[in-house]
């Protein structure tokens, strides 16, 4: 039995392959853009909620998975409903399926 | 960032803290409603966030469906301070009284500067402006700016510009003072050397006109030394010079020191009073509550300082009258510091007219048991030529 999860990431994927180099999907909220301002603040949009939340770890959901920002004493500056400010020392940034 | 931080302060800000296993999931639906929620953070298990003042009672919908814990922590902003001091109606009417106040002495001079002035003194111009009208606490409105300074420049000739600009309380006296040149020598104007005292004379230096005394001559004062009058032998006429000389003259004089033994003196005495005073513009008012003491042998000084709080000038001052309780004592001195005190003022006399020099001088001390004398005879050395024009086609005052 294939897993609909799997089949749906396969189709983004070929889906992004084909599709021309742009920031449209960006632009249209299609897919998560980070912004990076040193190591102290990080802007992350098209963010689709919060899983889990610590002082070293904060990991979100995006259309493509999840997206995990690793540090210390890191905290949201700011919430809004598809986008946030992570401000802390911020070593890690991570894309997880 | 500080227009938000302001923005926040005015509408308030609430900080609570949240407890549950779900509080991810309570601050995805915060967020996704849209309530404001910022400065999120997590510490020692407990989270905290902030947000608007009014928007906090929104958020009881989802902590109840959540089942989180929510705390306020701090409250923020203007909203609750407001709410603080609301019944404090005392300090809303200081507060308005203040600004009243601030707002009427704003209309009125507190403080006059001079700017630019060497030769004129800061006090004359001050006390110039005094008498016509600009003191401080004299309303804006009355003053006529042109026209003081037309009426400085009027009464002192070394300005010759002067601007007054009222910038908030502040008179602000800006001068230009004129260079004086001063009168040329009339070299042309024929002119006698006339002896300006007594003495004989010990040398004797002609730089024009021709020479009437010898060195070793005794003259008067207002005698002929170097005549303007010129006979030419070549030609056998006269011409008029402009004579002029340096005649050292020696003279002599006499001076008598007397110095008393016994001399009453006002002695200080211990416990100065100073007694203050708060200018108001014209009123004087004491800030104190004691009775002001008349001494009948005092000193009294009276100096005014103007207030000044970091540097600002505040528009009144206040002015310290001192008061040294005195007594009078005779105090007797001793000869030797008596002749001390002598040649001190023989001293002084001496470099009274700097242009004369001390030739010989020869005293005579006399000691009694009052007092003690210094009888001085001098002999001194001056330049004595004086130039004294030559009057032609002099007038009698009647036209003739």
């Amino acid at each position: 039995m294939k897993n609909p999860m799997r089949k749906k990431t396969e189709h983004a994927e070929k889906a992004s392959r084909n599709e021309p180099l742009s920031l449209t999907g960006a632009l249209l909220n299609r897919e998560a853009h980070v912004e990076l301002r040193g190591t102290h603040e990080a802007l992350l949009e098209g963010c689709k909620g919060i899983v889990e939340y610590r002082e070293d770890l904060i990991r979100v959901n995006i259309r493509q998975g999840q997206l995990a920002v690793g540090g210390r004493n890191l905290e949201l500056s700011c919430v809004s409903e598809d986008s946030m400010i992570v401000r802390g020392y911020i070593n890690k940034i991570e894309f997880c399926q | 960032m500080l227009l938000i931080r302001w923005i926040r302060f005015m509408r308030g800000t609430v900080t609570f803290q949240i407890e549950g296993d779900f509080a991810e999931r309570f601050l995805n639906l915060i967020s996704k409603n849209g309530i404001p929620v910022f400065q999120t953070r997590y510490r020692d298990g407990v989270f905290y966030a902030t947000t608007a003042a009014k928007s906090y009672h929104r958020i009881r919908p989802f902590v109840r469906a959540t089942h989180v814990r929510v705390r306020v922590a701090e409250r923020h902003g203007f909203p609750f301070v407001a709410r603080k001091y609301f019944r404090r109606f005392g300090l809303f009417a200081g507060i308005l009284m203040f600004l009243v106040c601030l707002g009427i002495s704003g209309q009125f001079v507190w403080e006059i500067q001079v700017r630019g002035n060497h030769a004129v003194s800061t006090d004359a111009i001050i006390q110039t402006l005094q008498e016509e009208g600009l003191t401080r606490g004299r309303w804006k409105k009355s003053l006529n700016p042109q026209m003081l300074a037309m009426k400085l420049r009027l009464k002192h000739h070394e300005i010759s510009w002067a601007a007054i600009n009222l910038v908030g309380s502040v008179a602000e006296v800006e001068v230009n003072e004129r260079i004086e040149i001063g009168e040329l020598p009339e070299e042309q104007t024929p002119c006698n050397v006339v002896a300006a005292r007594g003495g004989q004379i010990v040398s004797i230096q002609v730089y024009d006109g021709q020479k009437v005394r010898q060195k070793g001559e005794a003259v008067r004062q207002g005698e002929l030394i170097v005549s303007g009058v010129v006979k030419s032998l070549a030609k056998g006429k006269t011409i008029l010079r402009h004579a002029s000389a340096s005649v050292m003259a020696e003279y002599p004089e006499h001076n008598q020191i007397t110095v008393p033994l016994t001399q009453t003196l006002k002695v200080p005495q211990g416990g100065i009073q100073n007694y203050r005073y708060l200018n108001l513009g014209s009123l004087r008012l004491p800030l104190f509550l004691a009775r002001e003491r008349g001494q009948e042998e005092s000193f009294e000084r009276v100096f005014t300082r103007p207030m000044r709080v970091c540097g600002i000038p505040l528009p009144f001052d206040v002015t310290i009258l001192q008061v040294i309780p005195a007594e009078k004592k005779t105090v007797s001195i001793t000869p030797e510091k008596a002749r001390e005190l002598a040649l001190s003022q023989m001293s002084a006399y001496e470099k009274k007219n700097p242009k004369r020099t001390v030739v010989a001088r020869k005293i005579r001390q006399q000691t009694t048991n009052q007092q003690i004398i210094f009888d001085i005879d001098y002999t001194f050395c001056e330049d004595i030529a004086r130039q004294e024009p030559i009057l032609l086609n002099h007038s009698d005052g009647n036209g003739k």
